[in-house]
């Protein structure tokens, strides 16, 4: 990141966290709903992108730590219920930051799709393998 | 061959035996996790391990054995990619670091040296000022007064910035020299005391031979040849002592914050230097204007022009000025990434 981009995410402006990777992105939506340990992450990215994405252990970890950095996400001291889980598990929520770093990724791609539908392109033309449900699950 | 369900990603991984395929591919992903920096895997690791075993786990549920190999390809790819990527980051960073620090050191040694060199052109001042013409130059024209007053006062002010701001740094090189068992470090800290007993050994071997005597024009002929040889030692001496303390900083493993602190009293160094640097032109000048027999007599060192002498020692003075503000500016131009790394 430019040391220009480091000042101002430093000073909380989301845009300037820019575009998100998809690991990065994909984490902030998995704790959209609520707090989660690594692997539930893992399998909620896996789920709701219909298995096109598989976020690795170290990649996750990676992503994770970068965004504790960053302030995205925090870890949580609380769990749901320490009978039914392992007390080793570390679970992580979004911070304020996150979130407003999530939205302002989902206007990004919003004003692309729209730049990307006035192009006239069709869901028909595209090339094989390509759905619509991976298109969404992508986004 | 019968697959039991996936298990629930909240459930605790349960402490049945591995089948071999899911130890095995287990044993070869914590080796391979080996790779990675000390400081993620410290962190990191056993989460790591604990969320790939249960993707090892829910693969076996679900295809067994065959289900388990499908994930070597992508765990593989995933290792090495973010252990290169972790390690280029790590690079970047130490690099980063090293380039913050080298700065600000390199900054400190650059004012210390030029601050070296002032004192040098200020001694000289101190030579040719001292006697009683001058001194009575000083009281008796105000401007002439006022700007020797400035010269004094800020010489106590620069070399007690410089004091508060090296001492720090000489204790801490010799503290890791010390620790480090660096007698490189220790002998270059020994050359300001060989090079402060070469001056007084030779200024007593000159009053030894002088002793005596009575100043025939021989004698005082001598008398000056050895001071200008006792100005040399001076000089070979400071320059000695500067170079060989600079360069036990510069070897030294020295805290970058010392560093850091170091830039005030180094800012507070140049600007003492360039209020004595200006006092002394308004000296020299005033001289010039009030007491112009002063001025334009041989009151310098060895009996020399004195208006050659102000205006060797306002050159080096103002290159040595100029040189320790470019010293400072730099350190305090650092980029935001760069003091980060310090810090």
């Amino acid at each position: 990141m430019p040391a220009s981009k480091n000042t101002h995410a430093e000073n909380g402006d989301p845009h300037a966290f820019l575009p998100l990777t998809p690991a990065v992105f994909h984490i902030l939506l998995a704790l959209a709903d609520g707090e989660r340990h690594g692997y539930s992450i893992m399998r909620e990215v896996e789920v709701y992108t219909n298995g096109q994405l598989k976020l690795g252990a170290t990649t996750l970890y990676r992503s994770i730590r970068q965004m504790l950095a960053a302030g995205l996400i925090i870890e949580s001291d609380e769990r749901p219920d320490s009978t039914l889980d392992d007390e080793r598990r570390r679970y992580y929520r979004l911070s304020d930051l996150g979130r407003q770093v999530a939205l302002a990724e989902m206007q990004r791609l919003d004003r692309l799709m729209a730049v990307a539908r006035g192009k006239r392109l069709s869901l028909n033309q595209a090339a094989p393998g390509i759905t619509t449900g991976m298109t969404m699950g992508g986004l | 061959m019968s697959v039991p369900p996936p298990s629930s990603s909240s459930h605790p991984s349960q402490p049945a035996p591995k089948p071999w395929s899911v130890a095995a591919t287990l044993h070869v992903y914590r080796m391979l996790l080996g790779m990675y920096p000390r400081g993620f895997r410290a962190a990191y690791g056993a989460d790591v391990l604990q969320v790939f075993r249960q993707r090892c786990g829910d693969a076996y549920r679900e295809r067994g054995a065959a289900g388990v190999m499908r994930l070597w390809l992508p765990a593989i790819v995933d290792l090495l990619i973010g252990a290169v990527a972790d390690y280029c980051c790590l690079a970047v960073e130490a690099w980063r670091r090293s380039m913050s620090t080298d700065r600000v050191r390199s900054s400190a040694i650059t004012v210390f040296c030029a601050y070296i060199a002032f004192v040098l052109a200020g001694i000289g001042f101190q030579k040719m000022s001292e006697y009683e013409d001058f001194t009575q130059a000083a009281k008796a024209h105000t401007l002439i007064g006022v700007s020797f007053n400035v010269i004094l006062f800020g010489s106590g002010i620069a070399l007690l910035a410089v004091l508060g701001g090296g001492l720090p740094l000489a204790f801490a090189s010799l503290r890791y020299a010390l620790s480090a068992r660096r007698t490189d470090i220790l002998l270059l800290f020994g050359v300001p005391a060989i090079a402060a007993g070469a001056l007084i050994g030779y200024g007593a071997i000159i009053m030894a031979v002088m002793r005596g005597q009575q100043l025939q024009p021989l004698h005082i002929a001598f008398l000056h040849i050895a001071f200008l040889g006792l100005i040399v030692v001076l000089i070979l001496g400071a320059i000695a002592s500067a170079a060989a303390v600079s360069l036990a900083v510069k070897r030294s493993q020295i805290d970058g914050n010392l560093f850091y602190f170091a830039r005030i009293p180094a800012a507070i160094t140049t600007l003492t230097m360039l209020a004595i640097c200006l006092a002394t032109i308004v000296w020299g000048l005033g001289l010039r204007f009030d007491a112009p027999q002063l001025f334009n007599g041989d009151g310098g060192l060895v009996a020399t022009s004195t208006a050659a002498n102000w205006f060797g020692i306002v050159t080096v003075m103002t290159i040595a000025t100029l040189v320790a503000m470019a010293g400072v500016a730099r350190s305090f131009n650092m980029p935001r990434h760069m003091r980060a790394t310090v810090a």
